[in-house]
């Protein structure tokens, strides 16, 4: 991968979405392979720990910044930095003290998703996210995704779904969203 | 906030909401969640949700469901660097076969190689001995290793559009489970399954010879692999990659003139995801 992207080039690419968000994202990919040694030198990880390690602390990076987490205050590498090493921390202290403990897995809102919840009072549920996706057909996952997380514009959703047109991935999307509040209110009434 | 969304909190504020204006706040929070809207008015849209439980329950839903969105979205994400690590693996190794200009420049600069050539000179004391050694060590640094099928990377697969609830998508998705075990004969029977259901085959006709070729390639065998590939047609999303596979069949297949044609194929094409491995392949051959 030839391109190259300043700190704030980063920002904007990944706020902006679509094809720029992937683009940059694999930029990440590569642009801090070089900490995988560096971190694995101190913790002592198997390979395959250290790539998910580094994956998901991608992962939450792109979240810190997508959400305005990340204030800038330092570098987006040394931002990466502490993530991926506190991830791996994570990782190594699961190893040692909890192997053979069941866990159960916990998702949470995140800052701008919290922040939304507390304005509406609601800080005692605001805690954790319920994942309810499993349940729905690929076709509106793919497109939920397409438009919710990597902000791909209707045009290219239907291109990239098979859809005839940006109106049918955006009459689609609203179905789809509709299916998934159904689900998320069943679930609210078995509560 | 804009003064134009504030007249709008205000002037809602004792109405009962109908779904236009409930789609309104809704368009705002997924403004604010994807980072378009720096600020938010808090009072002022504290004020109408309090004053509107019907906004309230609505937009408490929408964040639930966007939350949801963005979990299996960051799953996604993080399936797409694990498989760049794959992907990395299988060029790194095809790269060892054939160092760049820069590694064989540093091959050839590492201090232990002459010291050995000198130290083994003055053992033997012959220099003619220490020539021998030389041109059997870059004889060997140049030797290439062959591309191995074990080392040819699987297909992007996983995702399956439409109806998923059928006998069809589940044994799609049990063929997928087989292949990513490697079990690839367990994959191809599952497939089989499939072949039959028309309506499967004109929505994921791609995927499916893409997988089924590529399922016969690591089976060796070469002619149901070529004969499955060959089915993918241009207009296919998948005819980028059954390209590439079709390649490696006849590289596998030892048809070198074939390979060569096919590999030179995706090399004219600045844009085709394998250029890069493409152009290995090839000079490999050549």
């Amino acid at each position: 991968m030839n391109q190259s992207f300043t700190d704030q080039e980063i920002i904007t690419h990944v706020k902006k979405g679509g094809k720029d968000f992937e683009d940059v994202s694999l930029f990440l990919f590569h642009q801090f392979k070089g900490f995988i040694s560096k971190v694995r030198s101190k913790l002592h990880l198997s390979q395959e720990e250290m790539q998910d390690a580094y994956a998901d602390a991608l992962v939450k990076l792109i979240r810190h910044l997508k959400n305005g987490q990340f204030r800038g205050d330092s570098k987006v590498s040394s931002y990466f930095y502490t993530i991926f090493y506190n991830t791996c921390v994570d990782v190594s202290r699961k190893n040692t003290s909890h192997k053979n403990m069941p866990t159960q897995e916990l998702f949470e809102y995140d800052a701008r998703e919290t922040d939304l919840l507390h304005l509406m009072d609601v800080k005692d549920e605001a805690r954790h996210v319920m994942r309810l996706m499993e349940s729905m057909g690929e076709a509106c996952k793919n497109i939920l995704i397409d438009w919710g997380y990597f902000g791909y514009p209707m045009n290219e959703i239907a291109i990239r779904n098979n859809l005839s047109n940006a109106e049918s991935a955006r009459s689609m999307k609203y179905k789809c969203l509709k299916k998934l509040k159904g689900i998320l209110s069943k679930q609210d009434i078995r509560k | 906030m804009p003064k134009k969304i504030k007249r709008h909190f205000i002037q809602t504020r004792y109405q009962k909401m109908n779904q236009e204006t409930v789609d309104k706040f809704v368009q705002l929070f997924d403004n604010y969640l994807d980072g378009q809207l720096n600020s938010i008015d808090e009072s002022a849209l504290q004020t109408a949700l309090t004053e509107n439980p019907q906004l309230q329950s609505a937009l408490k839903e929408h964040i639930e469901s966007r939350a949801n969105i963005r979990l299996v979205g960051e799953d996604k994400l993080k399936n797409l660097f694990l498989q760049e690590f794959d992907a990395n693996q299988s060029i790194n190794e095809t790269n060892q076969t054939e160092p760049t200009a820069k590694q064989s420049d540093v091959v050839k600069n590492k201090p232990n190689h002459a010291l050995k050539y000198v130290l083994l000179g003055l053992l033997l004391g012959a220099m003619i001995m220490a020539a021998y050694f030389l041109t059997s060590k870059t004889e060997s640094k140049n030797k290439k290793e062959p591309l191995l099928i074990a080392m040819v990377e699987d297909p992007s697969y996983e995702q399956l559009r439409g109806e998923t609830d059928s006998l069809s998508a589940n044994n799609w998705r049990q063929a997928v489970q087989s292949f990513i075990k490697q079990d690839y004969q367990n994959s191809l029977s599952l497939l089989e399954t499939i072949n039959g259901e028309s309506e499967f085959m004109i929505k994921h006709g791609g995927k499916y010879e893409l997988m089924n070729g590529v399922a016969n390639l690591k089976l060796e065998q070469f002619d149901s692999a070529e004969t499955a590939l060959l089915k993918i047609t241009k207009e296919n999303p998948y005819y980028d990659q059954a390209e590439w596979y079709l390649a490696l069949v006849s590289f596998f297949n030892k048809n070198d003139q074939r390979a060569k044609e096919r590999l030179t194929k995706i090399v004219q094409n600045e844009n085709h995801y394998k250029v890069k491995a493409a152009t290995q392949l090839l000079s490999q051959l050549e």
